[in-house]
């Protein structure tokens, strides 16, 4: 149970972060984003 | 030839930081990139993506913690906690400024982050506090030393889980050893400033300047949210056999949703994207230094580090600890954190390993302070309106050099601290 709500406050994170990265004018923040984004994905699909 | 790979590491980062400007970060991922690079490894992905997960329970801490702070600030429970300390605390100086203190400290405890203090609970009080008379420049001063001491206390010290994080040491026991690194130094440094300012206070002045009272049915109510994340934070602590520990993000999670019809009305959409855009700077550093070091491990050059800080006499340790952990603070405190924490704690085993990472969270919290990034400083200093923020660094100095004192003094003492400190 807590991992499935853990997945779904990582997937939270993860669509505001990506709303964010789109809101976001400046390329160089955007890579900030970017990496950010990484882990969250890779968390969201179970690949790591 | 791991000396030159370091070389070109930090020198490539400052580059990237200084010269074009680029997030601190990306600046981290990039000069990570190029080490590897330089070591003879080409672009190691399954390393760097390794590295970007380094991280990513304090990545999902700081991000729930940014939301619910955003939240509190919506609904004005945090606008009237403020308003309240000092209607009712204008006469006891003392009580005022400690709970003012602890006020401005609050949402540091609860991130782990100095900027999230200023730039929330620092914020609302900087004008209270200059209407009780304390000068600006050490308004600015009392909120960023808070906000350093915030980052510092616990439940979340970022360093603290950064430096366990290097040597496999679990987050687990440090609330009594970070307690007694930040409180009374916190409390000691805003009475050093501001006590011979706020003996005679004209509350009817002070009252203009506060924010307007929230419309709100009870003051239970409006606290609800910040009654249980206490709650929640210490039951699973104090009854570890009968509550399974939900984990921090969880805990913030429930606590903004328990946030909604207590005060103000607020879009959580709106707020949650405004937290982790105020959050995405400090979560890029977290990946970017787990990458970094990553890719340190892979080259060898964080044994040669290590190995190095060992064989330090202890003298020098000690005095290497007291400056570099802060210059290196101008970088990142939590690139310090690792980089030289680590080693410097592996440097030190044999003493209490919890009490000496507190210790070296204290001097590398001070990193904040240090120019040109400052962040504490200079947020502190747009939030009093100052425009030269080397002012406030300049009085900050002194509480700096006994901040670090006090932490060298912990390292030294640990094995005795141990035994009151260690439950």
């Amino acid at each position: 149970m807590l991992k499935i709500i853990y997945l779904l406050i990582t997937g939270l994170i993860l669509i505001l972060s990506i709303v964010d990265l789109f809101k976001e004018k400046n390329w160089r923040n955007q890579l900030t984003h970017l990496i950010v984004l990484i882990p969250l994905i890779l968390r969201v699909l179970l690949i790591k | 030839m791991e000396l030159i790979i370091l070389i070109v590491m930090i020198l490539a980062f400052a580059l990237l930081v200084f010269l074009t400007k680029f997030p601190i970060g990306v600046s981290l991922a990039i000069s990570a990139v190029l080490g590897a690079l330089i070591a003879g490894y080409g672009v190691p992905v399954r390393h760097l993506v390794e590295g970007t997960f380094a991280y990513l329970d304090p990545i999902l801490i700081i991000a729930t913690a940014m939301i619910f702070m955003e939240i509190i600030k919506a609904t004005g429970a945090l606008g009237e906690i403020s308003r309240l300390i000092i209607i009712h605390l204008h006469d006891r100086p003392f009580w005022m400024l400690t709970l003012i203190t602890l006020f401005i400290m609050f949402p540091g405890m609860i991130t782990g982050l100095s900027t999230a203090a200023v730039l929330t609970t620092g914020a609302i009080v900087a004008p209270a506090l200059m209407h009780l008379g304390i000068p600006r420049v050490k308004t600015g001063t009392i909120i960023a030393m808070a906000a350093l001491f915030g980052m510092v206390a616990p439940p979340i010290n970022v360093p603290a889980m950064i430096i366990g994080g290097g040597v496999d040491m679990p987050y687990i026991g440090f609330e009594l050893p970070l307690l007694f690194a930040s409180l009374p130094l916190a409390i000691f440094t805003t009475l050093a400033i501001g006590y011979r300012y706020v003996k005679s206070v004209d509350i009817e002045k002070v009252l203009e300047k506060l924010p307007e009272k929230p419309e709100y049915r009870s003051a239970w109510r409006l606290f609800l949210p910040i009654i249980i994340l206490v709650i929640l934070m210490l039951v699973t602590r104090i009854f570890p056999s009968k509550y399974t520990s939900l984990g921090m993000p969880l805990i913030f999670i429930i606590a903004s949703l328990t946030a909604f019809k207590s005060g103000k009305n607020f879009n959580f959409y709106k707020v949650a994207l405004q937290a982790i855009h105020d959050a995405m700077p400090v979560m890029g550093i977290l990946v970017g230094i787990g990458m970094f070091i990553q890719i340190m491990t892979l080259t060898g050059v964080r044994g040669f580090l290590i190995v190095n800080a060992t064989q330090l006499p202890s003298f020098w340790l000690y005095i290497g600890i007291m400056i570099s952990l802060p210059l290196f603070g101008a970088i990142s405190s939590y690139g310090a954190s690792y980089v030289l924490g680590v080693p410097f704690l592996l440097a030190l085993l044999g003493q209490n390993e919890i009490i000496v990472a507190s210790g070296l969270t204290l001097v590398a919290s001070l990193g904040d302070l240090m120019p040109p990034t400052a962040l504490a400083g200079i947020f502190a200093a747009q939030v009093v309106e100052e425009k030269n923020y080397f002012r406030i660094l300049k009085v900050c100095l002194p509480y700096a050099l006994l901040v670090a004192i006090y932490g060298i003094g912990m390292i030294l003492l640990a094995n005795v601290l141990e035994k009151f400190l260690i439950v």
